[in-house]
């Protein structure tokens, strides 16, 4: 091989190595170290070094942690609940402000601001609205005579409040799709089926629906990888509280490592959190190859 | 998309109420988030709520009085430029070479790309703590600088992929063939061309880096504290000092607003890089 052709060879990898690096040093070593990590016990406060024990803390976090499973449990209902929420509002706004013609423009960028807003400002913003006494919430609530509601500190209603904070925040993110989508569908095939005779209600169903399907995919998937991993949101609303009522699987993490400073056991449940991210990703480049 | 309906004047008002209603509950936190930081506290936590009054900054002075907040600010500033910077240093050849190269692994690679960003940044924190800590970089901008870059070019290469993939492929093969290096086609030809998009991905990036509050918790103490952070701890024992809230929560958005409205066109892109094809 002459050095040209070996110059042209390697190229494309030398414009690809200063990406790469930095990813390799700051995330897979990482990753690779955590994985190590929770094979040993590592407590701060108590040990000077990891300690290999097998696979003692995937056992504890699967068989003797009751926290761990009611931290999953909240945050697979957390988003469940928000990502349905965010899509039907998101599809409802969308098909709203695509028939609405009056002052479009100004409505189309309200509607998508909160989305890029600071999560940590929201929480804040929100945690101030949702105030038992001083919130405004609970002042509009008291106007139709309704009793003030502990928002953020009675567990049966914080995994609300958090919820509809997130929902405030990123059903934006579904307006934007399913408004990008909609603009864009051909308007011809409308025409035809008006002129069939279909009713609105059948070319909503059978046009838009299918023409939507895959803004809709885009939507849920993205939105849930997000809604899984909430933390800074939480973190300012309620940290978790009140008695674990809103410990997301992210909070929860945190917790074991910067409270209990057990970073072999941290680890472990980090690593089952990932795999469960990245089953959820498989899933959906396959249904993105497939679309392609 | 305005579809021939025979609409009547009664369902046209009904939305539009409809849209109203919507509007005031999207905009309406944030207005009120820059109301308390215009009140004085006593206008704070009135019951009812003073809707008109003569405002005040002396939340706004208050945050800067009180605290490092000037400080924090420009830490904000700093690591927010600087990974953007590296983001892009680092991610414009990788796109080129995801856009206009043949290679080995070509398809291998990119989907990892987009793996990469599907993974939760809690279960990072705990292991480049430790990196961090060895490295001695803990409060310090440049560890900020260098998490977020690395956290931000997955995002980077595939939205600048979308843009370069757009250039027609001759404009590269003829400059190629008039015996042009891959790196002279790259600075001279594809970055000029893709300017606009390039501008796009860097204040994607710049909010990204902006609005992360993970990283920056648990990687900095006092030196290297961001915005986010500050204001975070604007919870105190003895309670949220709603004020300074509101002023440093209007402080830390003012750009956010802006950017996002001068790159308004992109925001599907943005949002989607990597999901949707370009």
């Amino acid at each position: 091989m002459t050095s040209a052709m070996w110059k042209q060879k390697i190229l494309p990898y030398t414009f690809l190595f200063p990406a790469f690096a930095l990813i390799v040093i700051f995330l897979l070593l990482p990753l690779l170290y955590s994985f190590y990590l929770g094979f040993t016990s590592f407590i701060l406060t108590r040990h000077l070094g990891p300690k290999f024990i097998g696979v003692r803390n995937y056992v504890s976090v699967f068989f003797e942690d009751p926290l761990f499973w009611r931290s999953l449990e909240i945050t697979l209902i957390f988003t469940l609940v928000s990502v349905t929420l965010e899509f039907c509002i998101g599809l409802g706004v969308a098909l709203l402000l695509d028939r609405v013609t009056l002052g479009k423009r100004l409505v189309r960028t309200t509607l998508l601001l909160p989305m890029m807003m600071t999560p940590v400002v929201v929480g804040l913003m929100w945690r101030f609205l949702w105030d038992s006494r001083f919130g405004l919430i609970n002042y509009l609530l008291g106007l139709i005579a309704i009793p003030p509601v502990q928002w953020l500190a009675s567990p049966k209603v914080a995994l609300v409040s958090v919820i509809l904070t997130d929902v405030w925040q990123n059903s934006s993110f579904a307006v934007l799709i399913f408004l990008a989508t909609l603009q864009v569908l051909p308007e011809d095939l409308y025409e035809a089926a008006d002129i069939d005779g279909a009713s609105a209600a059948q070319s909503f169903w059978y046009l838009t629906i299918p023409l939507l399907k895959r803004a809709m995919l885009i939507v849920l998937v993205i939105r849930t990888l997000f809604a899984f991993r909430i933390f800074d949101t939480v973190y300012v609303l309620t940290d978790g509280g009140p008695a674990d009522a809103t410990l997301s699987l992210s909070i929860y993490v945190q917790r074991i490592a910067f409270r209990y400073f057990d970073l072999g056991y941290s680890a472990a449940v980090s690593w089952v959190m990932l795999v469960l991210c990245v089953a959820l990703s498989y899933v959906y480049i396959r249904i993105l190859a497939e679309e392609r | 998309m305005a579809r021939p309906r025979r609409s009547h004047i009664a369902t046209d008002c009904f939305l539009h109420i409809l849209l109203l209603m919507v509007v005031v509950a999207f905009a309406f936190p944030i207005v009120w988030t820059v109301l308390t930081s215009l009140k004085t506290p006593l206008q704070t936590f009135a019951i009812p709520p003073v809707w008109i009054f003569r405002p005040t900054l002396v939340n706004y002075r208050s945050v800067f009085e009180q605290q490092p907040f000037a400080r924090y600010l420009l830490n904000s500033i700093i690591i927010a430029l600087g990974s953007t910077g590296l983001a892009l240093g680092v991610g414009v050849p990788a796109s080129y070479a995801f856009s206009a190269l043949k290679f080995r692994g070509r398809e291998t690679f990119l989907i990892a790309t987009i793996g990469l960003r599907m993974l939760p940044p809690i279960a990072l924190v705990v292991p480049l703590y430790s990196i961090v800590r060895s490295l001695g970089l803990l409060d310090t901008h440049l560890a900020l600088v260098l998490i977020y870059a690395m956290f931000n070019a997955p995002f980077v290469i595939w939205m600048l992929k979308g843009f370069f993939d757009e250039i027609p492929e001759d404009v590269r093969h003829s400059a190629l063939v008039d015996g042009c290096s891959h790196v002279r086609v790259l600075w001279r030809i594809v970055v000029p061309l893709a300017a606009p998009g390039l501008f796009a991905t860097a204040v994607f990036t710049f909010i990204l880096s902006w609005n992360d509050f993970i990283f920056a918790l648990f990687f900095t103490t006092t030196k290297a504290t961001t915005l986010p952070v500050a204001v975070s701890g604007f919870i105190t024992e003895e309670g949220v000092r709603w004020g300074n809230v509101g002023s440093g929560g209007a402080i830390i958005l003012l750009p956010v607003i802006a950017f996002t409205l001068l790159v308004q066109k992109y925001l599907v892109r943005g949002m989607t890089a990597g999901a949707v094809k370009g």
